[in-house]
């Protein structure tokens, strides 16, 4: 049985980065991660995509905001992809997927993590996330940083 | 009423204005850049996913939408603003150096810089792995130059922008690109144009 539940709702997207959330919620909904993620229409944590531009946000192709609360983690969260990024074809779902999950992995309040995990903090070049290690799904070591807060 | 007397109100009176000038000029240096010390703000935690990291220069010139390569100093930070669902802060840099320039874009001597992250009233918005510009701060960054407007960012997240300490190039943290230790900028400067 999980531990936490998170509600979020869709904003409107294209359907490729809607897909993509999809793929990246369901990712950590079956990995053994104390948490599970479904939609729900007034949802305090939002997800969508904004074309932020190559350089709108400093290269990102995911970004999440998580607003604070005096006695809880936050209070409202929104997560987007960046749809200069997204929609290219050499995103294709399975990418976009990695970007997704790894934006929920902030949602629960994980940081980054260097190596072969979901919490790298890059999709493509070098020892990525995606590019370097084809990973797109929370392993252990993401899995153990949730369960170690839920 | 003697000269003396009204000469010793005049100083009095300048005296009193030259007070409340004091306290006003403190007041506003205490606000900065718009941030506000009055009230501990509210932190809106932002956190990335980048889309490429630059393991080195050869690599970063690889990227299709990196169109210029320049090293600067920030001369100033513009009120932050919430446009298109993302709080940015633009920074003004002056340009040192352009170390790497293929479409010969137009650069002048300072140029406006978008990264993201700012205060916004109470509220500071801001991306762990990329810090906030500093005033005074030296970078080289690997900039996509926007042809229309000349609005610039960097690429690569925190492997598009390196310090430049004391003469020396740091990777901005962990996340960075690969610096060998003690380059010195002109070094690395000179070693762009052949990457």
């Amino acid at each position: 049985m999980c531990c936490a539940h998170f509600h979020v709702q869709y904003l409107g997207m294209s359907s490729k980065d809607s897909t993509g959330w999809d793929n990246g919620r369901y990712a950590w909904n079956v990995s053994p991660a104390n948490f599970d993620v479904y939609p729900y229409q007034s949802a305090v944590i939002s997800m969508g995509d904004y074309n932020f531009g190559p350089n709108g946000c400093g290269g990102c192709d995911g970004i999440t905001y998580l607003n604070p609360c005096n006695s809880c983690t936050y209070s409202s969260a929104s997560l987007y992809e960046n749809s200069y990024y997204t929609s290219m074809s050499t995103y294709t779902y399975a990418i976009v997927q990695s970007v997704t999950a790894h934006e929920i992995g902030h949602m629960v309040g994980l940081a980054h993590s260097n190596g072969c995990v979901l919490m790298n903090p890059y999709t493509f070049g070098s020892g990525s996330r995606w590019g370097g290690c084809g990973i797109n799904t929370p392993r252990s070591d993401d899995i153990n940083g949730v369960n170690a807060q839920y | 009423m003697s000269k003396g007397f009204l000469s010793r109100q005049v100083v009095f009176v300048l005296m009193i204005g030259m007070v409340v000038l004091c306290m006003m000029l403190v007041g506003a240096c205490a606000e900065g850049n718009g941030t506000g010390t009055q009230a501990t703000p509210t932190i809106v935690a932002m956190d990335a996913s980048w889309h490429i990291r630059y393991a080195d220069v050869k690599s970063a010139k690889q990227d299709p939408d990196l169109n210029v390569i320049l090293s600067g100093t920030v001369l100033s930070l513009k009120p932050a603003q919430m446009s298109n669902g993302i709080v940015t802060t633009d920074a003004v840099f002056h340009v040192t150096h352009i170390a790497w320039n293929p479409q010969k874009l137009s650069i002048g001597s300072t140029i406006l810089v978008r990264a993201p992250g700012g205060t916004i009233g109470n509220t500071r918005y801001e991306i762990d792995d990329f810090p906030m510009y500093r005033v005074g701060e030296q970078d080289i960054l690997f900039l996509h130059v926007d042809q229309r407007t000349g609005l610039a960012g960097t690429l690569g997240g925190p492997s598009g922008r390196l310090l430049v300490q004391n003469g020396i190039v740091k990777p901005l943290n962990t996340e960075g690109m690969n610096v060998p230790p003690n380059t010195s900028e002109n070094a690395f400067l000179a070693s762009i144009p052949s990457a």
